[in-house]
């Protein structure tokens, strides 16, 4: 005889038993018993109500809403607000980036440009022989010392735990294609979103 | 002025153009009555296109609600404010991310069990002392049974603050809002089957702390 399961002892609890659980739990002591002692949870619970705060509490609440919505001005576009929690996994994409024009670069010179730009960075060959001299144009914009800067105490854990370490190829030559532009609205982004530190990562994900 | 028409001015010639005001074609504000009548999904594309009051409109229709649910998580009324407050600003910020999928009611109240959990990990519950609760509404309860009352709502508060950060929303979502499981399953992005699963084992560890020896501190 197998005894009921935790969802059908909550679905006897909350009066909503299937045929099997109702059949079983008449024949059987031990799961009755739980059913009961479950109900008996819930009544407890649920005899303590709502604490209702005054009438007049409402329209403070919204005021004071309304005010702060307001002060917060429009709402951000997406990838803003979510620039924080992916923080570390672009700072580390870049870092890999930065690591991978470097061993690019280094073999083309050392190789002449013959097959020197075979696999440091899988894919993105290509468009990183197109800019080598980007690197050094990208070497004195100050957009990027402030990513490297804010990278610095990024351990590869930190990475690891939003979301696992990127795989090498597209999303680093994403980011080196960013324009001096974009670059700059990205470390202005890290820069803001790291500064309010106290947000802590959600318990649910997705929010 | 252009210089063509410098020069029909200076020649005495009538300019060609003629200056014309016209209202600007933009409606009206909508007023908050017909704001609230409006659905939530046109509520948060009116917001979206820069008018804030739409927003206090899907303020003053949820504001009872989070607030209700904040304030189970947290230990006063003051708290459930600002919670509440935060929730809401949280929601505003990130209306574009609203997916009109799912109720705009669990989109919130995923914002909701977020915040408060979020808080309630950073400030680790304290025991409320009897003084500092709302006070109860006032009937012909004499002292004794008031405080009675207040000691077992205080233990059953105290009770749920303990319980692993899942099962305290399932059983706030379940017990106090009636939300099906589910919408607990939609809010906390989990199963209806572990949705029963953390009621099941919450309402067990609640009912041990609560019949025990009544033990609810450090
Ligand atoms: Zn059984």
């Amino acid at each position: 005889m197998r005894h009921l399961s935790p969802g059908e002892l909550i679905d006897a609890a909350e009066g909503h038993a299937a045929a099997r659980a109702t059949a079983h739990t008449e024949a059987c002591e031990a799961c009755r018993r739980q059913v009961a002692s479950l109900r008996e949870a819930l009544a407890a619970l649920r005899d303590v109500p709502d604490d209702e705060p005054s009438p007049l509490a409402w329209d403070l609440l919204a005021a004071r809403i309304g005010r702060a919505v307001r002060e917060a001005g429009a709402p951000k576009p997406w990838w803003a607000a979510w620039g924080w929690r992916f923080a570390p996994l672009l700072m580390v994409a870049v870092l890999a980036a930065t690591a991978g024009v470097g061993v690019t670069l280094w073999h083309q010179r050392a190789a002449s440009g013959s097959a020197a730009s075979a696999g440091a960075v899988p894919g993105a060959d290509e468009a990183l022989a197109q800019d080598a001299d980007g690197d050094e144009r990208a070497a004195e914009d100050p957009s990027w010392s402030l990513v490297s800067d804010l990278s610095a105490g990024i351990s590869l854990d930190d990475a690891a735990d939003v979301g696992g370490l990127p795989p090498l190829g597209g999303s680093e030559r994403a980011l080196w294609q960013l324009s001096s532009d974009e670059r700059r609205t990205l470390a202005s982004i890290l820069e803001a979103e790291l500064a309010e530190s106290a947000a802590a990562a959600p318990i649910i994900p997705g929010v | 002025m252009s210089t063509r028409a410098a020069a029909c001015w200076a020649g005495g010639i009538r300019p060609e153009w003629t200056l014309t005001v016209a209202a600007s074609t933009d409606p009206p504000p909508p007023s908050p009555e017909a704001l609230a009548a409006l659905g939530d999904r046109a509520l948060v594309r009116i917001c979206l296109e820069g008018r804030p009051e739409a927003f206090d409109a899907l303020v003053e229709r949820y504001q009872r609600a989070v607030y209700r649910l904040c304030r189970r998580f947290a230990p006063a009324h003051e708290d459930a404010l600002d919670l509440s407050q935060e929730v809401f600003l949280r929601a505003f910020k990130g209306l574009d991310r609203f997916r009109g999928d799912a109720a705009l009611s669990t989109w919130l109240y995923r914002i909701a069990v977020n915040v408060c959990l979020n808080r309630a990990a950073a400030r680790p519950p304290r025991a409320v002392p009897l003084d500092a609760a709302a006070p109860l509404a006032a009937g012909e309860e004499d002292a004794a049974a008031r405080l009675e009352r207040r000691g077992r709502r205080d233990r059953v508060r105290a009770a749920i603050a303990r319980l692993p950060a899942r099962q305290r929303a399932t059983i706030i979502l379940r017990v106090y809002h009636e939300l099906p499981h589910e919408e607990i399953a939609a809010v906390l992005g989990t199963t209806v089957g572990a949705s029963k699963a953390n009621l099941f084992h919450a309402l067990r560890s609640l009912k041990r702390r609560l019949s025990g020896d009544g033990t609810e501190g450090r």
